[in-house]
């Protein structure tokens, strides 16, 4: 099982470079094809530099991303900011033009709101433009000779993780939440085809399904907070499915095949078009709502749990159609808005339990 | 829409409401009490009257609107030329959140909303708005329902959160016009995609308002609007002079015909009279302040809660605010918009906005206000409802302190929340850059 220092050091090793990505959706094979290492950053350490750039209420996520940032780890040759809301926008910017951390930085705009001929056009476009600057910034050229290559990798990582999520979901895995969500996270920095491999592994030594009487949830956020999921072991509460940012929200859980033929980019650009509903897109309430009741129904979920880090506006605007909608079928649901990484004890514990409780 | 509505409609609008207003107006006179003028304040300007009466109007026919004709609700980015051509009444809930936020009633109004799950740390117009659209009673009336929401992603990705809510609550369509954030240079592929949207707004902008879209009153309507905000640019330029002939808390009300009424005559025919009034006040020597000593940029939206206490603080110093970031966003791109290109232009005009492109933009603006508006300090209102407004500004401030050797200071409030204001910690970081400026103008002629 390879952690992140050892995936990054692997990359530096083998003469590649590394590329930070700030949350979101972007077109991973690509950068793999530019012989970028993407190592994702969702939640690194806390620091104190970043509040002299950010104020207080933009969300943690943001100050810790900043932190990274300000840090100036040598490893990482150039930051990729996906546009995913309005503090990682302007975090963008601010680190760009003001902080100038010396290593390129580029956006990625995905279109907002529900999938159109005009978004898919766009979307394309976007992935191509991403291609020249990557090309131009770190010297491979827009069309790089290993594309396809990245697109299949990518292919057989969506697959290795469609089938974990699928055991997950169905029969069950022996594994606990927080070393699922390890392995299902590795893919924030190993390359497409080491993820694919270790996933494969870690389904293989899964020793199967656990002593029934867990309360199976859904969980629906932003990424999966290892402070929340120890409190969920602890609580014997199984992640049957999720509709996060950072995990089940990258991948269409029909593994619809490509509309793009064997044009790498139109399949580049088909995976984004065809992801789940996302708050921080715009999709639709009514699409997310069906989503998530779609999730629930296939995983034989008790309820759904939301995880919101404080502050993170496109979640906190999609809840309360979420709830009454999920009310509406008449599943149980719970929300909470935490710090990230909160304590596994205390007011957070109580919480949770009182929920529990209520659906036994 | 109903016959017997639309006769109301035109009724009051031609007949009713002038007279009503008339009368108010009347009685207003009769029951004032005359109070005392401040005297820091220049003559007020003529045009708030007419102001007044244009607003008020847009407001009161607001509520026979209904029926009448297809009203949508859109952001005051979206593309507001396609749909007057289409006879839409339109309704700016930002508009509405600056008007509610300004009589202090944000809070009460947010109020449904919150306990509906909205977070509090949510946008508090957005907060206003889906807190009316849950039952809470706006100052200004009721607004007519909606029949179709328009949502231009130019100002914030907030907007599309929010319309989502609202066309859940109202259970009416959504239409999105989504401007890519622009980080450099705006590409073709960029004005391709946003031209197209536009475009496809067409169809169902028709079905909704149950008529045909005509190019000839398009034409007419983005050569008006165009005019319009160009003749506001012009008015925020008379500031350039020394007096300047208004304030920017002048410019925070007199921008809302610029706002809600683009496309329309009234618009176009108030701001050629404004900017005739403030030339006329540059000629005269007439400032909005009676002693100006040293001039201000304002950066972000207005606390609107606390526009008037702003003024005096400053306007007793002798601080002039004289231009803004903000109540340049309606003039700034309005050249762009070309009739031989309809389509193409206006995904220029609409998406070169200030907030929908880098800090390194807004950092070059900036500089160009303070050469051009000759600027002796910045205040940056850091608020929590505006992250593309206000994430970045420590850093702004930064670089232009440094490079412009301008004073500056930065106050965390709110545009409409009175609950995560601080008095005294707006107060200590106000007074600080008083002091700074003073500081500067140790030759300028003491204060009476």
């Amino acid at each position: 099982m390879t952690s992140r220092k050892e995936a990054i050091s692997r990359q530096l090793q083998s003469g590649g470079k590394v590329i930070a990505v700030f949350p979101g959706r972007y077109p991973r094979a690509l950068l793999e094809a530019h012989g970028l290492l993407p190592v994702e950053v969702w939640d690194p350490p806390e620091g104190t530099g970043a509040g002299a750039h950010l104020q207080v209420f933009v969300c943690q996520i943001a100050h810790r991303g900043l932190e990274l940032v300000l840090n100036g780890p040598d490893e990482v040759s150039g930051l990729l900011f996906p546009h995913t809301c309005d503090s990682l926008q302007n975090l963008f910017t601010v680190v760009r033009d003001f902080v100038k951390p010396g290593v390129p930085c580029l956006m990625f705009y995905p279109p907002r709101g529900a999938p159109t001929e005009a978004s898919r056009k766009y979307v394309e476009a976007a992935v191509r433009k991403l291609g020249a600057e990557l090309g131009e910034a770190f010297g491979i050229g827009p069309e790089p000779a290993g594309l396809t290559a990245a697109v299949d990798a990518r292919g057989e990582a969506l697959a290795a993780l469609r089938e974990m999520y699928a055991r997950r979901a169905g029969p069950g895995l022996g594994a606990g939440n927080a070393e699922f969500y390890d392995v299902v996270r590795r893919w924030e920095y190993l390359p497409s085809a080491d993820f694919a491999r270790e996933a494969t592994d870690f389904l293989a030594a899964d020793e199967g399904v656990k002593a029934e009487g867990g309360v199976r949830l859904v969980l629906s956020g932003v990424f999966p907070d290892r402070g929340l999921l120890a409190l969920l072991d602890s609580l014997g509460v199984e992640v049957c499915e999720d509709d996060l940012l950072a995990c089940g929200r990258r991948f269409a859980r029909d593994g619809a095949s490509s509309l793009g033929g064997d044009d790498p980019w139109a399949i580049m650009a088909d995976w984004l078009t065809g992801l789940p509903p996302c708050s921080s897109m715009g999709s639709p309430l009514e699409d997310r709502g069906e989503f998530i009741v779609d999730l629930v129904a296939r995983s034989r979920a008790r309820a759904v749990l939301f995880h919101t880090p404080k502050f993170c506006e496109p979640e906190l605007f999609d809840h309360p159609f979420l709830v009454a909608r999920l009310k509406e079928k008449t599943v149980p649901v719970h929300v909470i808005e935490t710090e990230l990484h909160p304590p596994a004890g205390g007011q957070l514990a109580t919480r949770l339990e009182a929920f529990l409780e209520m659906l036994a | 829409m109903s016959v017997n509505q639309k006769l109301r409609y035109l009724l009051m609008r031609e007949l009713g409401l002038p007279a009503a207003l008339k009368g108010r107006d009347l009685t207003k006179r009769l029951r004032r009490k005359p109070r005392p003028y401040p005297d820091w304040l220049g003559p007020p300007l003529r045009c708030n009257a007419r102001l007044r009466s244009i607003m008020t109007r847009h407001y009161l026919l607001a509520k026979y609107a209904e029926g009448a004709m297809p009203v949508a609700w859109v952001t005051s980015g979206a593309p507001v030329e396609l749909l007057r051509v289409l006879g839409y009444y339109t309704v700016y809930p930002e508009n509405h959140g600056a008007v509610c936020g300004a009589r202090k009633v944000g809070v009460a109004m947010s109020q449904p909303a919150e306990r509906a799950g909205y977070s509090p740390d949510l946008c508090s117009y957005a907060r206003i708005d889906l807190g009316q659209a849950l039952g809470a009673g706006s100052p200004v009336g009721r607004l007519p329902t909606p029949d179709v929401l328009i949502c231009s992603t130019n100002i914030c990705q907030t907007v599309l959160h929010w319309y989502k809510q609202l066309a859940w609550l109202y259970g009416v369509p959504l239409l999105l016009f989504d401007t890519p954030f622009i980080a450099g240079e705006l590409g073709d592929a960029d004005v391709e995609y946003m031209a197209d949207q536009l475009r496809a707004l067409i169809p169902p902008l028709e079905r909704a308002a149950g008529r045909a879209f005509d190019e000839k009153a398009f034409e007419e309507i983005a050569r008006r609007s165009r005019q319009t905000s160009l003749l506001w640019g012009e008015a925020l330029a008379t500031m350039q002079a020394r007096p300047a002939p208004m304030s920017i808390f002048d410019a925070f009300v007199h921008m809302a015909p610029v706002v809600s009424l683009r496309g329309l005559p009234v618009a176009e025919q108030y701001y050629e009279i404004l900017v005739a009034e403030l030339k006329e006040r540059v000629k005269q020597g007439v400032g909005g302040l009676k002693r100006e000593r040293f001039r201000l940029l304002w950066d972000n939206i207005a606390v609107w809660f606390k526009v008037a206490d702003f003024a005096r603080l400053f306007g007793e110093a002798g601080g002039a605010f004289v231009a803004a970031t903000y109540t340049n966003a309606w003039a700034e791109t309005a050249h762009h918009l070309d009739m031989s290109t309809p389509f193409e232009s206006m995904a220029k005009a609409y998406s070169l906005v200030v907030l929908n492109r880098d800090l390194s933009h807004r950092v070059h603006l900036m500089k160009r206000i303070i050469k051009d508006y000759q600027i002796d300090g910045v205040l940056f209102h850091s608020t929590r409802s505006c992250k593309p407004y206000s994430v970045g500004q420590y850093d702004i401030q930064a670089q232009l302190a440094r490079e412009c050797s301008v004073a500056t200071a930065v106050v965390e409030a709110d545009t409409t929340d009175t609950r995560v204001y601080s008095e005294g910690a707006a107060a200590t970081r106000l007074e600080a850059l008083l002091e700074a400026l003073e500081a500067r103008q140790e030759g300028a002629p003491p204060l009476e």
